[in-house]
This record gives structure tokens, sequence and C-alpha cells, in this order.
């Protein structure tokens, strides 16, 4: 039954908005990312990335790691395994609605 | 925090996306993986560089083993001394332009790493003997199938169709 479901169903609805996507899509393809490289990456402001960053933490996409790097503070950003899973399958119902898809 | 990421993850009626909306998302998913990710890891020439480093310092240490003793120059510890230095250059230089890994490259780097050093005491130690000379040309085998599962890996990440 539910295989004759529509592809929108399956689409991760805390991806719709624009920057999560982009986030998200950044980080699905390296291991992990500084947040001034993903802040240089999307050509967004520090408070916009927090704040978007925190969103996806909360629904248990990225990973927030803070370190140092000698005296200066670094946080490092990271998809957990179960982020990853969710962005694969919004990328498979995605290619199903555009019809490039099996 | 489980609700609210049921919540999150999917509405009763699902995102509306049309077909051309869903290709430009894809397209912009691309652009983002090409331009956070290199085709061809950096790390992999400092790999070669290693790797070649690997033959000549066997090869040397096999030939210094071959010219009559000198008391005045130690041409094995020339040898471990300058490859040594170059190694150390090698692996410094890529951490002044730190590019990010693709994804499950840091565990492949480790590996790859490990064999290197494996082989590389094994110069060290049998250098002087005919195996050293065998060993040497170990380390191209060695960088030739890290390249390709380097290339596998691109091309079923959907590389080679960039």
């Amino acid at each position: 039954m539910s295989e004759t479901r529509h592809p929108r169903f399956a689409l991760d609805t805390t991806l719709v908005h624009p920057v999560r996507f982009s986030l998200v899509a950044a980080l699905a393809s390296v291991e992990k990312l500084s947040f001034k490289e993903l802040r240089d990456e999307l050509e967004v402001s520090d408070s916009v990335l927090s704040k978007r960053t925190a969103e996806l933490e909360q629904a248990g996409f990225v990973k927030a790691t803070k370190g140092f790097v000698g005296k200066r503070p670094r946080t490092t950003l990271s998809l957990t395994d179960e982020g990853l899973a969710r962005w694969r399958a919004h990328l498979d119902a995605l290619q199903r609605i555009a019809g490039t898809g099996g | 925090m489980d609700s609210t990421n049921s919540m999150n993850r999917q509405t009763q009626g699902g995102a509306e996306v049309s077909p051309e909306e869903a290709r430009r998302l894809l397209e912009q998913a691309g652009r983002i993986d090409r331009r956070t990710t290199d085709a061809m890891p950096p790390v992999l020439v400092t790999f070669a560089i290693l790797c070649a480093l690997g033959t000549m310092t066997t090869l040397g240490l096999h030939l210094a083993a071959r010219v009559a003793p000198d008391a005045d120059f130690n041409a094995p510890l020339a040898v471990i001394v300058f490859s040594m230095m170059w190694v150390l250059v090698a692996i410094l230089v890529p951490m002044l332009f730190r590019r990010p890994f693709r994804r499950g490259l840091a565990t492949r780097w480790y590996i790859y790493m490990g064999a290197w050093a494996l082989l590389w005491i094994a110069g060290m130690i049998l250098a002087a003997g005919l195996t050293g000379f065998f060993l040497a040309p170990t380390f191209l085998v060695l960088f030739v199938m890290a390249a390709a599962t380097e290339a596998k890996q691109y091309r079923a990440t959907g590389g080679g169709a960039r």
C-alpha cells in the first residue's frame, strides 16, 4: 500500500528550508567541516548558521563538536548516521519526483 | 524529542515539490557537493610523494649497502636522514592547506598510511639484501591500489557523471 504513495510523502520536511538543505548537502559528502568553512560555503551570517545548525542538531541531523586550535575555539560540524540516512532518503524522494530515480 | 523528530521528518501531506523544483534542488545538491570536495583528494598527491620516497629510500639503502665502506661517510645514514626530512615535509605541507576529507577517506587514509609505514619499516630492515631490491617497487603497487580505490569511490558517489 505504502509503495503506491506519492514520493512527496518520503520528503523530510526538515530539509525543505533552503539553508538547512544546503547545510546538509555540504556536510553529506565530507567527514566534517568547521563552522567557518560552512559559513563561507553557504554565504550566510554567523547567526543564521547558528540558528539553522541548532535546528538540525535538535532534529538529529547534525553533530557539533567544540574544540580548540591553539587557543582559538573551533566548532566542527558533521552529519550523524541518522542524518546521512535521512538525507539519502530525501534525495531519493526528490529523484523520484523529478522522474530521474529508479 | 522523538515526537519533535518525527514531526520534523514528515507531515501528514508531505512537502509540496514540483518535478522542476525537485530537479533544481538535486542540481543544487550536486553543485554544493562539487564545491565542497575535490575530484582528486589532495592527500593522494602527498601519498604519491611518500610512496616515491619509499621506493627511492629502499633503493638508496640497497645501493648504499653495496658501496665500499668509508670511514668518513656513512652512506646508509645519509639516505635515511635526507629521506626522513622529505617525509616530514611531505606530511606537514598539506596541513597548511587544509581541505575537508571526502566521506570515508579519513578511515581509508589511516589504512593507506598504515600499509605505507609497514612497507617503510620492512624497507629499512631488509633494504641491504636482495629482498630490498624487490621491496622497492611495492610502494608503487600500494600507490596504484590507493589511487584505484579513490577513483572507484569517486565514481560510486556519482563523480563520473559530473
